[in-house]
């Protein structure tokens, strides 16, 4: 097949814009084969001038599970810690059910592209840029509600890791999460406002946490993310043939959390002046990986499993506390739903007012059915050895049960409070 | 997921909706089965603005999908002492007020009527308590012929619509029907 069928078939596989080729550009354009790589320059920017405006993307709001835990991950994300304004239990469970209906109207429009209601600034909510919003509830919303009978069994703080130097004044485990993804910050910006602003006298805001993976059409979506440490992260995940098992609740333990699932969401600051001091193979033996292409130390392309047997020179080629052999699952039940966002926020200054190099990290969001029997082992074992903890340290931690979805006519957490 | 290509949303229903009705009130009027103005009138966008003064603004969406226009007069509520219809009015000293609207608020055959912070809006005087957020809020619209229509509102928390209020206009307001 020449370059000239691959550049048909391609537009007409997508049956849109015009069926240029490189071919009829060097004709019609520079007339001259000499002149290829200037036309061939020219399609490729006519090509991506069509193919890089995605603010009229939608994921639908509604259907059988919230949209942004399996949907595509988008460009950037705001997680929202949320408590209850409530002094007491009747006051608190009124205020959750006002909430979610609140946030279930104006999240189906912004979703769509349209204003939330009350929205002052309609003209933002123009280009949804596929955003997503999503609701989790934390312990509190239970325990605080007089719900207590209907929290899913795992839904309470993981154990204290000797890893975790969390700060739970600044990152505290909260009543409530919304997670608002889109590939447009300014979309995030808007939707985070209006959705808060809209229940401001029944919340307390207690965080904002603000990240970011790579820009919409910078690279292929099937590429994995890089991590600010330099690191493919993300390789082994769960594909959509692992959802119903691993991921969505079927109701089996709290008939009302059926199409409902669990997030785990880490914030974890990278060293990365400490980091920058391991030479490049040293630290391709901390996580046993290839850093030029992911590609496990055993050989092969980043999506070949890792042979942690292989032996080189007499040593294993994956070492036995790199991240990547610690992380392995070891039953089939051991499995999660990644979705991470990089956070790169301004530095705080220190006691002397100085401020560090930089403020940077993962914010590690885990997705499966149970926390207890998919992630919490995983956690366990990193945390007692990992060659990567040198580097890396959780700050903040919390547990959220993401509600199911609500079908058109419903409310998110209709369920619950029926 | 579904991903679909955002397209603004025009007016247009409302066009044929208009175009259909002449001929169908047409036939209505013959048959005196006519529907009622309440009938006639499709609520949405609605919202209350949540607050723990004494009074509050409705807002959203009345389209009147009739050939005839219909006229919003007042209505009632249990959380409020009156339902009054106001528009913003400049005053003698050139500032904005709102106040009531004589007479009520007129919707003309198959056009919508914007009730919206700083324009018209329906306002719920002498409030029994506070409104927080997020609670439904019912109000029973009264329209011109009599007929009346429910409205239920979710209360949002919102730092505009605080228009001085100018009393002394309009025929006076009371929680009628």
């Amino acid at each position: 097949m020449t370059d000239d069928d691959r550049d048909h078939r391609e537009r007409g596989k997508r049956g849109r814009g015009p069926a240029l080729s490189r071919r009829s550009l060097i004709a019609g354009v520079a007339g001259a084969a000499g002149l290829g790589v200037g036309a061939t320059a020219i399609a490729r920017s006519a090509d991506s001038a069509g193919a890089s405006v995605h603010g009229g993307d939608v994921i639908e709001f509604y259907g059988e599970h919230q949209a942004g835990v399996t949907t595509p991950p988008t460009a950037h994300v705001n997680y929202i810690g949320f408590d209850l304004a409530a002094d007491s239990e009747r006051q608190a469970r009124e205020a959750l059910a006002g909430i979610l209906r609140v946030w279930t109207e104006d999240a189906a429009r912004l979703t769509r592209g349209a204003p939330a209601l009350a929205d002052s600034e309609p003209e933002l909510a123009r280009v949804p840029a596929r955003l997503t919003v999503t609701v989790g509830l934390g312990p509190g919303s239970f325990t605080r509600t007089g719900l207590e009978g209907r929290r899913p069994r795992w839904l309470h703080p993981l154990p204290a890791y000797p890893i975790d130097r969390l700060d739970e004044r600044r990152w505290p485990q909260t009543d409530l999460l919304l997670q608002i993804c889109s590939d447009d910050p300014i979309t995030v910006a808007h939707a985070t406002r209006v959705l808060t602003s809209n229940v401001a006298g029944r919340i307390r805001l207690r965080w904002v946490q603000r990240g970011f993976r790579n820009a919409r059409g910078s690279q292929d979506e099937k590429v994995t993310m890089r991590n600010l440490m330099g690191q493919v992260d993300g390789t082994v995940n769960l594909g959509p043939g692992d959802f119903d098992t691993l991921v969505w609740d079927d109701g089996g333990e709290q008939p009302w959390f059926a199409g409902g699932t669990s997030m785990v969401l880490r914030r974890i600051a990278m060293d990365l002046d400490r980091w920058q001091e391991l030479d490049p193979a040293s630290q391709e033996l901390t996580v046993g990986r290839r850093l030029s292409d992911g590609a496990p130390l055993s050989g092969g392309g980043e999506h070949d499993d890792p042979d942690f047997d292989k032996l080189v020179d007499g040593l294993p080629a994956i070492p036995a506390s790199s991240h990547i052999a610690r992380a392995r699952h070891r039953t089939p039940a051991e499995q999660f739903l990644r979705r991470g966002y990089n956070y790169d926020d301004p530095p705080e200054p220190g006691p002397d007012g100085v401020l560090p190099i930089s403020n940077s990290g993962l914010l590690f969001a885990a997705y499966q059915r149970d926390v207890d029997t998919q992630f919490a082992p995983v956690q366990a074992r990193l945390a007692e050895h990992d060659a990567l903890n040198e580097w890396t340290t959780p700050i903040g931690s919390g547990v959220y049960a993401i509600l199911p979805g609500a079908r058109r006519g419903q409310v998110l957490g209709q369920s619950l409070l029926a | 997921m579904r991903t679909t290509s955002f397209i603004t949303r025009a007016r247009r229903p409302l066009a044929i909706l208009a175009a259909l009705a002449l001929p169908l009130a047409a036939t209505a009027c013959s048959d005196d089965t006519e529907a009622t103005q309440a009938e006639s009138v499709t609520i949405s966008d609605q919202w209350i603005k949540a607050t723990d003064k004494d009074m509050t603004g409705v807002f959203g969406k009345l389209t009147n999908t009739s050939g005839e226009e219909v006229t919003l007069v007042g209505g009632k509520t249990g959380v409020a002492g009156r339902v009054e219809v106001h528009e913003m009015a400049m005053n003698a000293d050139g500032t904005m007020a709102m106040r009531q609207v004589d007479g009520g608020l007129k919707i003309p055959a198959g056009d919508t009527a914007d009730l919206e912070p700083g324009g018209n809006h329906i306002m719920l005087m002498d409030l029994k308590g506070p409104i927080l957020a997020g609670e439904a809020i019912t109000v029973t619209l009264r329209f011109g012929d009599g007929s009346q229509k429910d409205l239920v509102a979710d209360a949002r928390d919102f730092r505009g619509a605080n228009e001085e209020y100018a009393p002394g206009h309009g025929s006076g307001g009371s929680n009628d029907g």
